[in-house]
């Protein structure tokens, strides 16, 4: 499981010691014909992060034959529900293969969007992921759930650094 | 003991309201729709209610001055539809109740029934700080409302009296101190009045309050009003579209403020087209403040409805995170059309 870097696109994550990652969508989960997955699965101080690029920004969104299709996936009518969707399926999937659930984080690299658009795409994410304990839940399923861009990321994250490498 | 917060308004074919049953939480209250929902109308109606209970002064009346119909004709207040029909309002604190009720045929405000229990049993004391800062324009205005017939609802004539009030005696409670300290960190100063006239005092000297920045004069004027006495436990406090003319920079120090009121008592409704303030409030407030947030819309018939909900994540509709989900789509085609690059 252990990797010091992990890509998705032209996005490259580097872990430091004592975070642990992997490439989980595509062929990490072998169930990409019923199943939605994040594109990441970190280990770090004890929590398990979620993690899903999205990267409208990247040479290979601009390049995409059907615009107006990319267009509409990057849009929050479509980019939301996905985003829930993926979250959810992990989840599912790791508690079938009983992964530790108790602290997981979901979490959304959204590239090239004016950062002050971003709080409000985090709400419309929060409305559909049920974040901490609810009424009579005994567990919650995600800790914290949260969108940045790059620099946000970054910030917050010092020592799982990302940088775009074409 | 302190006067109880507003428990209930209900408004019932008035303005743009069919039928209106609101429930206010006793601490902050923020107000949010799109133009036309009667955010302020709804505002007006709580604040004419609080005011109506010093005896003195006609429920019919205060409703007549704040709201201003044609003519003065209360009349019009009333819900516009075929066939008439009456207009009943309704405003409870607990058990206490003010109602009053009239057809849209009536002109004069006395024609209105007003019906009442416990409402004058202990007066509640308000302050309604409407869009549009007025203590850059005091000096004068209330003497000249006073004998002309101006064209100013009658807030900006009440809180200009309120403003003109004069301090406590003695030093502020702890409360007070760290609320005005609090605000005269942001503003760089304390306000004092000299022959009317309202002031910003600072190290640099004294500087009028037409020379000063509008959004904060609005922070000079909650100065004031903290100061004085106006806002404290037990008061109510109605403040229209704060964010207006006001930095979005400070708006943690003001959502910060309108916290450290409702904490000490004061019961506060805010109306506001703003996410960054809604968004700060949101994230400040603790598990121990008491925020409700109402969402007033118009249904598929037309008619306004209001939601309210406890947490802001919780508020729907949303026009304000419409509008940035909007941008946020049309961002998107910027970005992957390549068209900004």
């Amino acid at each position: 499981m252990t990797t010091t870097s992990l890509r998705e696109g032209e996005l490259v994550l580097a872990l430091s010691d004592g975070v642990e990652g992997r490439q989980f969508d595509g062929a990490g989960h072998r169930l990409s014909h019923c199943m939605k997955a994040v594109d990441w699965i970190i280990k770090r101080q004890e929590q398990l992060l979620f993690v899903e690029v999205k990267d409208p920004a990247s040479a290979a969104a601009q390049r995409h034959a059907d615009v107006g299709k990319t267009v509409k996936d990057y849009q929050s009518g479509s980019l939301i529900p996905d985003l829930v969707a993926k979250f959810r399926d992990t989840f599912l999937y790791g508690w079938a293969c009983e992964w530790t659930l108790a602290r997981v984080s979901y979490f959304v690299i959204l590239t090239g969007v004016d950062s002050a658009l971003l709080p409000v795409q985090t709400d419309e994410l929060l409305r559909r992921v049920p974040v901490g304990s609810q009424a009579s839940w005994h567990r919650s399923l995600a800790r914290r759930c949260a969108i940045f861009d790059i620099d946000s990321w970054n910030r917050e994250f010092p020592d799982m650094q990302l940088t775009r490498q074409p | 003991m302190n006067a109880e917060p507003i428990t209930r308004v209900r408004l019932e074919r008035f303005t743009a309201f069919e039928l209106l049953d609101f429930h206010p939480s006793p601490g902050i209250n923020v107000l949010t729709g799109v133009n036309g929902t009667g955010k302020t109308h709804l505002m007006k109606v709580a604040y004419a209610a609080c005011e109506a209970t010093e005896e003195t002064v006609r429920f019919g009346g205060k409703l007549q001055g704040v709201f201003m119909p044609w003519q003065g004709r209360l009349g019009r207040l009333a819900k516009r539809r075929r066939g008439g029909g009456g207009t009943s309002i309704r405003v409870e604190r607990g058990e206490r109740y003010i109602h009053a009720s009239f057809s849209s045929r009536i002109a004069a405000s006395e024609s209105a029934e007003v019906r009442v229990r416990g409402w004058h049993g202990e007066r509640v004391e308000s302050a309604y700080i409407p869009v549009k800062e007025m203590l850059a324009n005091a000096p004068g205005f209330l003497s000249l409302y006073s004998r002309r017939e101006l064209h100013f609802e009658e807030v900006y004539r009440d809180i200009l009296e309120r403003a003109y009030l004069p301090p406590f005696r003695g030093a502020p409670d702890a409360d007070r101190g760290g609320l005005l300290n609090q605000l005269r960190d942001c503003l760089g100063g304390s306000v004092v009045l000299q022959n009317d006239e309202f002031f910003l005092k600072s190290r640099q000297g004294n500087l009028e309050f037409a020379l000063l920045a509008e959004g904060l004069r609005k922070l000079g004027l909650l100065w004031v009003l903290i100061q004085n006495g106006t806002l404290t436990e037990g008061a109510i406090l109605f403040w229209d579209e704060p964010e207006t003319n006001l930095n979005p920079e400070l708006f943690d120090m003001v959502v910060g403020v309108l916290l450290r009121l409702q904490r000490s008592g004061v019961q506060v409704f805010v109306a506001t087209h703003d996410y960054v303030l809604l968004k700060q409030l949101d994230l400040r407030a603790t598990a121990e403040d008491d925020v409700a947030y109402h969402a007033l819309f118009f249904d598929d018939s037309g008619a306004v409805e209001c939601r309210t909900v406890g947490r802001y994540i919780e508020l729907e509709p949303n026009a304000i995170a419409d509008a940035f989900t909007d941008l946020y789509d049309l961002e998107v085609k910027r970005i992957v059309r390549g068209a900004g690059s």
